[in-house]
């Protein structure tokens, strides 16, 4: 089976995980995808999880962003998320984003872009 | 051994409870926190949301037990679109086994019999005993008798559906049997209520149903016992005056409603004059309190004891401490929502985390509310709002523009609703 040797690479060495793999109805584990395709993050190491005051802000995007920003409306992974900043100059009732960004001080605004900058 | 007992072999003695990718499991923080259980009591949008996140933000040496009774959550968020026919119920449903495979949450379905907060022990109707360091009630809310109408009324032939599953199908199997020229009546508690701006749309979704069905002679009486239409006032007000005018009679500022169920007439006070309305179906929204685990725990002390107080920080009881309460159950500035009660569980969550490491919660949580409401079968408005901590009155206060509904009505909405709603389940269920 192919899944062994990165799997156990992975567990040897705690590098973060290029590879992911598909668990089908009969168990079976392939791996064929050069990017990790899950919905959460991949590597134990990621920002993601870090308890900084940034995860518990940025999670309010999870709803529509989904969780750790990887879709829904549109993902937010490695990006700069300068829509947001841009929605600021809206006015709010015209979009659902501009009621948001109208919401958050320009300090927690550049605490959710940066935790989203930093997680790739 | 095959790879599966491998893993589970290596991921223990390594520290990591699974490796990311197979079988779709979740990297969990690395927190030190060892040997701690969290019991969440209830698995609506609150629940099922704090249940995923303390495993996920507390690492796999917090314990996280889901005690809930019922095999699967049915989504109140879109079930006014079961009775007007655009969903079903069954689309609605929501499992458990992704948060127990991906996130290794233990669920038990069970009910809560007894809440020993001295001796932090949950007991469950399978004669099982939880001890626990922190428990997460989120008991959603359970309807009084009122109006005239009891228990026995809601599950017959007065269904409120306000509460999505039988019910829901039970009003709208009324709905469909509706002759036009009929009345369909319903009637709005005094706030706070499950979601404020639910009865609104029912009403629009109820007439747009009728109307587009060759019903138009149908007439929807709205007795709202508050003194305006609670939310989105400006496009409810469009869709009662213009979209559905001639269907919809909103009556707001109704009092001493009482329902006569062999006559099915409801007789109420309205612009100081007593009125009687007789109506082929009459859907009653009795007014609601926390659910019964609230009371059982001792948590229930707000005014009145209908819900639970609690400091938004943590959402800790100010009754009984090691008790968490959030969502609907909870007595709070922000309204009664699902998708509020996905972010209150997120500062629960982080709190629990938190204080389990010996620290303090978050001293400045935000949470948001927003929701899309369907206006007629293609058409929508929404509501949203950031709420802010703030820290002269301890409670939690929309920042920036406050609370803002939608410009207009229309169809872009509409289809925005639905990306909305399978984003936020998956936020809170997978």
């Amino acid at each position: 089976m192919n899944i062994r040797i990165p799997f156990l690479l992975l567990m040897l060495s705690a590098i973060p995980l290029t590879v992911s793999a598909d668990d089908d109805r009969d168990g079976n584990h392939q791996a064929k995808h050069a990017k990790p395709r899950f919905d959460t993050p991949t590597t134990t190491s990621s920002a993601f999880l870090d308890a900084s005051p940034a995860r518990l802000l940025a999670s309010n995007c999870f709803q529509c962003h989904g969780t750790h920003g990887t879709g829904g409306f549109e993902d937010l992974r490695g990006k700069e998320a300068k829509e947001i900043v841009e929605f600021r100059a809206m006015a709010a009732n015209r979009n659902i984003m501009a009621a948001h960004a109208h919401g958050y001080t320009p300090q927690q605004i550049d605490m959710i872009v940066g935790y989203f900058a930093a997680n790739p | 051994m095959n790879r599966r007992d491998f893993l589970r072999c290596c991921a223990a003695g390594a520290g990591l409870l699974l490796w990311p990718g197979v079988g779709r499991t979740a990297v969990l923080a690395q927190t030190g926190i060892t040997q701690r259980r969290v019991v969440v009591v209830g698995g609506g949008m609150a629940g099922a949301t704090a249940a995923k996140y303390l495993r996920l933000w507390g690492g796999a040496g917090l314990e996280v037990v889901l005690v809930e009774k019922n095999p699967t959550y049915v989504s109140n968020i879109m079930s006014n679109l079961v009775l007007s026919g655009t969903r079903t119920l069954s689309s609605l449903n929501y499992g458990y086994a992704t948060l127990s495979s991906k996130y290794g949450v233990v669920v038990k379905q069970a009910e809560v019999t007894a809440v020993d907060g001295q001796a932090k022990t949950v007991t469950l109707s399978d004669g099982s005993r939880l001890s626990y360091d922190r428990l997460v009630l989120a008991p959603g809310i359970r309807f009084d008798d009122a109006y005239g109408l009891t228990q026995a009324d809601y599950a017959g032939e007065f269904p409120h559906a306000w509460q999505a599953g039988p019910q829901t199908q039970k009003l709208r199997d009324q709905l469909a049997s509706m002759q036009n020229g009929d009345t369909f009546l319903m009637t709005i508690p005094t706030k706070p209520y499950r979601c404020p701006p639910g009865p609104y749309e029912r009403a629009c979704l109820v007439a747009d149903y009728l109307k587009s069905s060759g019903r138009g002679n149908c007439k929807v009486v709205v007795l709202d016992e508050n003194p305006s239409i609670q939310a989105e006032p400006h496009n409810f007000n469009l869709a009662f005056t213009q979209t559905h005018a001639g269907i919809i009679d909103y009556r707001p500022g109704t009092t001493n409603i009482q329902v006569d169920k062999v006559n099915r007439t409801i007789s109420f006070t309205q612009g100081g004059a007593a009125q009687v309305i007789n109506a082929k179906v009459i859907n009653v929204i009795p007014p609601h309190r926390a659910g019964v685990v609230a009371e059982m725990a001792g948590v229930a002390n707000s005014a009145g004891g209908r819900w639970a107080a609690v400091d938004v920080l943590s959402y800790e009881s100010t009754a009984v401490p090691f008790i968490h309460v959030i969502g609907d159950a909870s007595a709070t500035t922000q309204p009664k929502a699902g998708h509020i009660a996905n972010q209150e569980a997120k500062v629960c969550a982080d709190a629990i985390v938190r204080l389990l490491q010996g620290q303090q919660p978050d001293p400045a949580p935000v949470t948001n509310s927003a929701c899309y409401s369907p206006i007629t079968a293609t058409t929508a408005s929404w509501l949203t709002a950031v709420y802010q901590y703030d820290r002269s009155s301890k409670t939690m206060v929309p920042g920036g523009a406050g609370v803002v509904e939608a410009a207009s009505i229309s169809s872009k909405n509409f289809n925005q609703m639905n990306t909305w709603f399978t984003t936020l389940m998956s936020d809170s269920f997978a």
